[in-house]
């Protein structure tokens, strides 16, 4: 037993020290977790640190071995060993003194010892200069008693003899009187000669006070006289003291003069090149004889070889530059990734250089409610993002320069935008796996389970790049062909399936070294995936001479499959496309590299869930083709595919939506001017390069070319996915039933309603909708009735079972009824909702019976007709086909298949309705062709020749179709569905079912305007809880119930969430695979945040309305019939015969027409076409009036009259802004001509052995004449020209019209054959393409014979814009009389003198801000 | 004192054949008698030893806050409701009682009653051992009662609020997946509807009758039992006896209308006029 101790004899001293060691090892590891394992972002900053050492490093080696390589050729090498020779010449010895065996140091010496005398004979003259100061002081005194003592005298010569002798008074003026100075000699100083005269004077007065004392004028004045004298007797003193010292500082002053030497002699000359000549000159001419001064010795000696000296150390300064730069790098390099110990600073020491970099931006959040701060850090790890050295495949991906830096940081600075913005993520965190949060798939005891990394209480997980995982490579995506230079191979892809990424690109890259092993000298092999966007190519490396690479790469996918998953093959192809399916890149002007980047991003291929059972997608050659609707087969994507198929999904994509909610789409909103400036840039520099290597380094300061900037059209979008997306939202009108903020609600999406029994019998009105696809393949209205799913096998149920007879008579009723209403309605149109009683009585169907019945109306005529108008820029008329390049047509037909027109409608109506279409539907995007009665009839006849099969897919009986078009069973009371199961007449029930079905989302029926839309609101649907999803039966395991796959199934089966009590209402679309892929990627960017005005693109006034112009373009399929933006002319398929007989009988193409047109004149055009026509071979009616034969009918502009003003104004910015013009234009006011250039032009324009211009262009009133013997070949209207297009672009035309309009007939009569369409953006005088004068035009007049090409052209230019309006054409030999060129000759008021008037007008006018004042081109 | 104390025990338990034993014991006792002073000073015996456990439990905490981080969630987001809404845990007892409860009784009468119950203790507490000595026996009753209301009450309240309560506020399993559709068949029905009385007054009166007579009527019984022979209700009087047969019974009725909703899915004893159910 241990002895009892008292309280107060223990002390615990082991137990004290056990818990005080706890605590204090406890608060050194809490010190040390702050530190380091706290901060995991230090470690990737050290990295990134060590990385950037190793890269500077690499360039420190680079520039080294550079440098020494230089160093060893000439011109470095000569530069080198005259520096050296140059720098021991020129070297001073350690005591400052020269070597006097050479002319330089000689003269050195020289000049140090002039320095040395000079310096002492300035000291010389700085004491003198001190002495003479002193004397002067003393002078000073002197003469202020002096001039005293003068007062005096006269005050005693005025009280002596004031009253005396008056005539004495004045005397002291005698006495003080000067004598005239004496001359300066030639060695007296200025200073010197005053103090001489000064002296002088002094003497004179002296004895004049000597003679007046000696008149004895009385004892007092006689004292003051004595007093005076010795005043002045004393100043004399000082000033002999001052000229003593004055005559050593002249000493001095001389001494030094004469070892200054001469002084700078002065030079008239005054142009630059000669002065420096001229001053020369005159030094040598001023420094004969006098060799040995200062001043010469600098000019004649030491100045020239010093600059010698300058010039060659700066030569070698300039090329050891980079290395010297290089070192520098590495060294700030090496202090990041190594600090060394600072005894100052060793708080920085301990912390290391590490930071967190924050930005914070600021958007609007819950509907513009809440203001948020959001925070990011993601620049503390991601160091390299916003720089442009980190490009390198090398680099650690979380280092990588951000792809598409150059377009995409440009305009979305991180500073500003930060990186969450668009990618989402936990900004704030500074740890990878809290940043990242992310949902994955993930393996799971064999099931594939969705899974939520990181932080799962984040709302806003980073959005996803797409993953290719799980790649079945099999007979149908195993090859394609790359060709290298001339040669071809076929690279075959191992059939199986590759798990993920990494063994995929591994596979491609090995198969690919393999096939091309020979063509790899000078290259090394990329296929990876940069940015979302696969890359296949050669990076060149410096091993091999440039010249023996292979300068072009391509590669073609026989087997589309596979360039679907790479991407080459898409919705978007590129510039660089082929139209056989083939890419090509050739080396750039800079780069070598070899390098094809996929335009979309890899996708996997998904096959539908019966694919296997079919066996047609087996492992065997089958071709891919088109597969037509399904009807609602239950899930298309199969289990199997459908989660990987999320995976890949690239939703990065949605991030851009947040912002560019309301853009049409994703590309750069602008043309390629940027692009197209700068390499014109680069091959001026090229040239001026190579003419004057060092006038190009005086002007530029640099040997270096500069940059050219990624071309913009090789990433013709920059979100496809997105893109395809939110036209496939906007083409289906999901909004019509789902509220979405920035997107209205289209009521015009689908046909007006209200009087639909004039254009379809009740049996078609019936199928249609019971079944939209089965009478048109490609239709964006849904199947409303899809059948019902099992759940459990997510396949219909079988035909027969309950689910499935109920649901066919659900189907039967409520088409039937809906049928019942609209029929009901349009034959009784006074019973419309909102319609006047008395108006339209009669139904339109009775109202246009026989209104095709026109006399000379034929189906051969409106064939031609057809064919001719350009109804097939949107309607195809083939069954299954679709427009030839389109991708938008490709899923869903832009306008309706008129394949089977027929089948659906009625003569009369379809002449009613091509006749005026905004008559029977206002809202419609179809156009008014400006159709005579008698032309519509035709077309109506011919598209009732267009007939097809029966129905099929949804039938109708003869009994269902008599239920709807009797009137007396249209009113039979019922059992309404829609309404409960109550009892209501076959028409009410109609109604109900209408609303519950929702059908006036799309279309406009007469009852149903205020009607809300039925669905759900998808504002901020991305961002929903999953957990308010109903997955009904469909998903049961949870980790599978996420927003992706919610949407995915939803969309692909709509009533796939459907329970027992749960009935869903949402169409079903039969949307393919694509569709699905891009509607979801859309959704997940309906986020609910909104961004502030510095972020908000739409804020922007001109992106505003231009992407308004954008839209509309999109919307009413400009690009149906005109190219545009490099995409487009998609009825050039159907014309291929009429092209190869008349390249130029298309819709113009618009690439450039905002460079071309003026913006007022492209207004008015569009909103009247009829009155504004342009090329005559487009307008037969012109010489045929309304009896155009059907061999000459032409592509017809249509009229858009349903778009406002405002629309066409925003059209027309559009295309302003996108070929970088500035809005509003303002028309330049024409050059001011001399009579002679007039003539000049106007006989080359006439005679036919030069312009000849009236063989093809008209001018003034059409020639009827003309126009019907050689429409053809007939020009547009000179006389119009000028209130059409842009001098500047007129001339760039005359230049070289094919760099337009690659298919016009248009001549080019001046510049060489190979001038680049932008050449004349140089200035004339140092334009490397200016071509030779074109013969025959210089000899019209005398005085012209030395004109370019270029200035040839320019004349015409101007004189084309000096012609006034109304003025006659001279014939050909009367142009001298011409009012053309003499305005006083005729009555018009010219230009010029308008020209002048604007001029004075804006001097008074005040100054608007937006417009400039008039210029001049 | 102490010793007499000691003595006395030993005696009184008669056990008198060993007296050896009994001698060691008196006189181990005595010796440790001399040794122990009555009292020692606070200032250092006391706080010295506090001071170590403070830095003992200051070394904890710091280890625990390095290895385990603040279960901190995404910042707030004001249109967005979390499924289910806790409230801090230390308050998850009293979200509890909102399942059986009306608001008004679990939210505001509930508390009220404990914070006045343990306001009253002074004045109903006659046990003049309570100052200084805690010993269970002497205290049996005091004790057992503050372990009831605080260990089992409280306490499992939380924890059940805390680990077993999911979205829709349903039961949960331990490691059972919170699914937020989970739906769980409860239909509760009234104490009188039990009964078949299911008019409003005569229900109202049936329920009433019940919650009286629970709270009134064991305390009574035993009263009349008890006050002749015990001591304790002799000196602790009528009016303390009832305050403290009250809260003993409230506190019990807790427990019993716990049992009731979740074993035989009773929902209200007492449903009174504008809402005044209990």
């Amino acid at each position: 037993m241990s002895r009892f101790v008292r309280d107060e004899k223990r002390t615990f001293p082991f137990t004290w020290l056990a818990i005080g060691g706890v605590l204090a090892a406890t608060a050194l590891w809490a010190g040390y977790a702050e530190f380091t394992s706290r901060v995991p972002w230090q470690n990737n900053q050290q990295r990134f640190f060590e990385l950037d050492l190793e890269l500077a490093r690499k360039a420190k080696e680079a520039a080294q071995s550079d440098w020494e390589k230089a160093s060893e050729r000439d011109p470095l090498r000569g530069k080198l060993i005259e520096l050296q020779k140059l720098e021991a010449e020129m070297a001073p010895r350690a005591d400052g003194s020269y070597d006097g065996n050479t002319e330089y140091g000689r003269s050195q010496n020289l000049l140090a010892k002039l320095n040395a005398d000079f310096l002492s004979a300035e000291t010389g003259k700085t004491f003198g200069a001190s002495d003479l100061d002193e004397a002067y002081y003393y002078r000073n005194m002197a003469e202020y008693d002096r001039d005293h003592a003068q007062v005096a005298v006269r005050r005693l010569y005025k009280e002596t003899f004031a009253e005396s002798d008056a005539a004495r008074v004045d005397e002291p003026n005698a006495i003080y009187a000067d004598p005239p100075k004496p001359e300066r000699t030639a060695d007296q100083s200025a200073e010197l000669h005053h103090l001489v005269s000064e002296v002088a004077r002094m003497k004179a007065h002296v004895d004049q006070i000597d003679k007046a004392t000696s008149l004895n004028p009385g004892p007092e004045v006689v004292k003051a006289l004595r007093a005076s004298k010795a005043a002045e007797l004393k100043v004399v003193t000082s000033l002999e003291s001052e000229i003593q010292h004055q005559g050593r500082i002249d000493q001095a002053r001389a001494k030094m003069s004469a070892i200054d030497g001469p002084g700078e002699p002065m030079v008239a000359e005054k142009e630059p090149a000669k002065r420096d000549a001229a001053i020369e000159q005159a030094r040598k001419a001023a420094c004969t004889g006098r060799e040995e001064t200062r001043n010469c010795v600098k000019w004649l000696q030491i100045e020239p070889a010093d600059a010698k000296f300058k010039a060659v150390s700066l030569a070698v300064s300039k090329a050891k530059r980079p290395l010297v730069e290089a070192e520098e790098r590495f060294k700030n390099a090496d202090a990041k990734a190594h600090p060394k110990f600072d005894p100052a600073n060793p708080l920085a020491f301990l912390i290391g250089p590490f930071e967190i970099k924050q930005t914070v931006t600021k958007w609007l959040d819950f509907k513009r409610d809440v203001d948020i701060q959001q925070v990011d850090r993601c620049e503390t790890c991601h160091l390299g993002v916003d720089k442009p050295t980190y490009t390198a495949s090398d680099v650690p991906r979380e280092f990588r320069t951000h792809p598409r830096r150059d377009m995409l940081l440009a305009s979305h600075p991180p500073e500003k935008f930060g990186c969450t913005s668009c990618h989402q993520g936990q900004g704030r965190a500074t740890s990878s796996e809290y940043a990242h949060s992310t949902m994955n798939l993930h393996e799971h005891h064999g099931d594939e389970r969705w899974h939520m990394d990181g932080d799962h209480h984040w709302e806003d997980p980073l959005l996803q790049v797409g993953k290719l995982e799980k790649i079945t490579i099999d007979g149908r995506n195993d090859e394609f062909e790359v060709r290298v230079g001339k040669k071809k191979v076929t690279v075959k892809l191992e059939h199986k399936l590759y798990a993920d990424e990494t063994e995929f690109f591994g596979e491609l890259k090995s198969k690919l070294a393999e096939a091309l092993q020979d063509n790899l000298a000078g290259f090394k092999l990329v296929a990876d995936k940069l940015d979302n966007r696969v890359r296949i190519g050669l990076e060149a490396t410096d091993d091999v001479d440039a010249a023996k690479r292979p300068k072009a790469i391509g590669l073609v996918f026989p087997k589309q499959e596979l360039g679907k998953i790479l991407g080459f093959i898409g919705p978007y192809s590129g510039s660089n496309m082929k139209s056989d399916g083939s890419l090509t890149k050739r080396a750039e002007l800079e780069s070598p590299n070899l390098l094809l980047t996929a335009s979309n991003p890899p996708m996997l291929p998904v096959r539908a869930a019966n694919d296997q059972a079919q066996g047609t997608w087996v492992d065997n050659d089958k071709e891919y083709k088109y597969v037509p609707p399904r009807g609602s087969a239950g899930l298309q994507i199969s289990d199997a595919e459908r989660n990987r198929f999320i995976q890949s999904l690239p939703e990065v994509e949605s991030g851009c939506l947040r912002c560019h909610a309301t853009d049409s789409d994703l590309a750069p909103h602008n043309s390629r001017a940027k692009f197209i400036e700068a390499k014109l840039a680069y091959e001026k520099a090229e040239v001026e390069r190579a003419h004057d290597p060092e006038g190009y380094r005086k002007a530029h300061g640099t040997d270096e070319l500069p940059r050219v900037p990624a071309d913009t059209i090789e990433s013709a979008s920059l979100a496809p996915t997105l893109d395809q997306g939110r036209w496939t939202f906007r083409q289906l009108n999901c909004n019509g039933c789902h509220l979405l903020e920035g997107y209205e609600n289209n009521k015009d999406a689908g046909p007006a309603l209200d009087h639909v029994s004039a254009k379809a019998d009740p049996e078609w009105l019936i199928s249609w909708i019971r079944y939209p696809r089965g009478f048109r393949a490609k239709t964006s209205m849904p199947n409303l009735w899809p059948a019902p799913i099992d759940p459990a096998s997510k396949v219909p149920y079988a035909e027969g079972s309950p689910q499935h007879s109920k649901w066919l008579q659900l189907r039967a009723d409520e088409t039937v009824a809906i049928a019942a209403y609209l029929y009901e309605r349009s034959e009784n149109p006074a019973t419309l909702p909102g319609a006047g009683k008395a108006k339209d009585a009669k139904p339109l169907r009775e109202q246009i019976k026989g209104y095709a019945d026109v006399e000379g109306a034929s189906a051969e005529h409106g064939k031609a007709l057809f064919e001719a108008y350009g109804c097939q820029g949107c309607h195809a008329n083939t069954e299954g086909a679709s427009l030839p390049d389109s991708w938008r047509g490709r899923e869903r037909d832009i306008a309706p298949n008129l394949a089977n027109v027929a089948s659906k409608t009625n003569a009369d109506w379809l002449a009613y309705w091509v006749e005026d279409p905004q008559r029977y539907w206002h809202g419609t995007a179809m156009p008014n062709l400006r159709l005579s009665r008698k032309e519509s009839a035709s077309v109506a006849k011919y598209l009732m020749t267009l007939k097809s099969e029966a129905l099929a897919a949804a039938p109708v009986t003869k009994a269902e179709a008599e239920l709807v078009a009797d009137a007396n069973k249209r009113a039979e009371l019922v059992t309404c569905a829609a309404a409960g199961g109550a009892k209501m007449s076959r028409v009410d029930c109609g109604e109900k079912t209408i609303a519950y079905r929702g059908c006036y989302g799309c279309h406009r029926i007469s009852g149903y305007e205020n009607f809300a839309p039925i669905g759900p609101e998808l504002s901020g649907f991305a961002k929903k809880d999953t957990t308010t999803f109903d997955y009904g039966y469909a998903i049961a395991d949870h980790n599978l119930q996420t927003t992706e796959t919610y949407a995915t199934l939803k969309l692909d089966s709509p009533r796939i969430y459907s329970r027992d009590r749960v009935e869903l209402k949402m169409g079903d679309f039969d949307l393919s695979a694509e569709e699905i892929r891009a509607l979801v990627v859309f959704l997940k960017g309906t986020v609910p945040s909104t961004p502030t005005a510095p972020f908000d693109p739409m804020k922007n006034e001109q992106y505003a309305a231009q992407a308004e112009g954008r839209r509309l373009v999109n919307d009413l399929n400009c690009r149906g019939c005109h190219m545009l933006e490099g995409r487009g002319a998609e009825i050039d398929g159907w014309r291929a015969a009429i092209l190869a007989q008349d390249g130029q009988a298309r819709a113009p193409w618009l690439d450039g027409e905002g460079a071309r047109v003026q913006p007022e004149w492209l207004f008015n055009f569009l909103r009247k076409p009829e009155e504004h026509g342009i090329r005559p071979f487009m307008h037969p009616e012109w010489a045929w009036k309304d009896e155009v034969p059907n061999d000459k009918l032409a592509l017809r502009m249509p009229s858009f009259r349903q778009l406002t003003p405002e629309q066409w104004t925003s059209i027309v910015r559009y295309f302003s802004a996108w070929d970088d013009q500035p809005y509003p234009y303002q028309v330049p006011v024409a050059n001011e001509l001399t009579k002679d250039e007039k003539l000049w032009a106007l006989r080359n324009m006439n005679s036919d052995q030069a312009g000849n211009c009236q063989k093809c262009h008209f001018y003034g009133e059409f020639p009827v004449q003309r126009g019907l013997e050689e429409l053809a070949a007939l020009a547009p209207n000179i006389a119009e020209m000028r209130h059409r297009l842009r001098p500047d672009w007129v001339r760039e035309w005359l230049l070289r019209p094919a760099n337009y309009l690659k298919y016009t007939k248009m001549p080019a009569f001046f510049a060489s054959a190979n001038r680049p369409k932008d050449a004349a953006r140089w200035p004339d005088e140092n334009d490397p393409f200016l071509s030779p004068p074109t013969v025959g035009w210089n000899e019209a007049v005398p005085g012209f014979e030395k004109l370019t090409a270029e200035q040839q052209a320019t004349l015409i230019r101007d004189f084309l814009y000096t012609i006034p309006d109304g003025a006659p054409w001279p014939a050909r030999g009367a142009e001298d009389s011409s009012v053309l060129v003499d305005p006083a000759a005729g009555v018009v008021a010219d230009q010029a003198g308008d020209a002048k008037g604007d001029k004075k007008a804006d001097k008074k006018a005040p100054k608007t801000g937006a417009l400039p004042g008039p210029m001049r081109f | 004192m102490a010793q007499s104390v000691l003595e006395g025990s030993e005696v009184e338990r008669g056990d008198r054949s060993d007296v050896a034993k009994v001698k060691e014991r008196t006189a181990k006792a005595e010796r440790l008698s001399k040794a122990l002073p009555d009292k020692v000073h606070t200032w250092p015996y006391l706080v010295r030893l506090e001071m170590m456990v403070g830095t003992g439990l200051l070394a904890f905490m710091t280890i625990w806050s390095i290895l385990v981080d603040a279960p901190l969630e995404e910042p707030a987001n004001p249109t967005k409701t979390p499924n289910p809404s806790k409230a801090p845990w230390y308050f998850l007892g009293l979200q509890e009682l909102l399942v059986y409860f009306d608001a008004w009784f679990a939210g505001v009468v509930l508390p009220a009653m404990i914070i006045v119950g343990l306001m009253v203790i002074p004045y109903v507490d006659i046990n003049p051992k309570g100052n200084g000595y805690y010993c269970f026996k002497d205290r049996w009753f005091a004790v057992s009662f503050y372990l009831f209301g605080f260990v089992v009450l409280w306490i499992s309240t939380v924890i059940i609020g805390t680990f077993f309560r999911g979205p829709g506020w349903y039961m949960f399993t331990p490691g059972e997946y919170w699914d937020v559709h989970k739906t769980v068949a409860i239909t509760n029905m009234d104490w009188p509807t039990k009964f078949g009385i299911t008019s409003f007054w005569p229900a109202f009166g049936f329920g009433a009758a019940s919650v009286l007579g629970f709270l009134f009527g064991p305390p009574a019984v035993y009263w009349k039992l008890k006050s002749g022979t015990s001591t304790t209700l002799q000196k602790l009087g009528a009016v303390r006896y009832w305050i403290v047969a009250f809260f003993v019974m409230s506190t019990a009725g807790v427990v019993v209308k716990m049992i009731l909703r979740l074993g035989f899915n009773v929902k209200n004893i007492m449903v009174g006029p504008m809402g005044f159910n209990i």
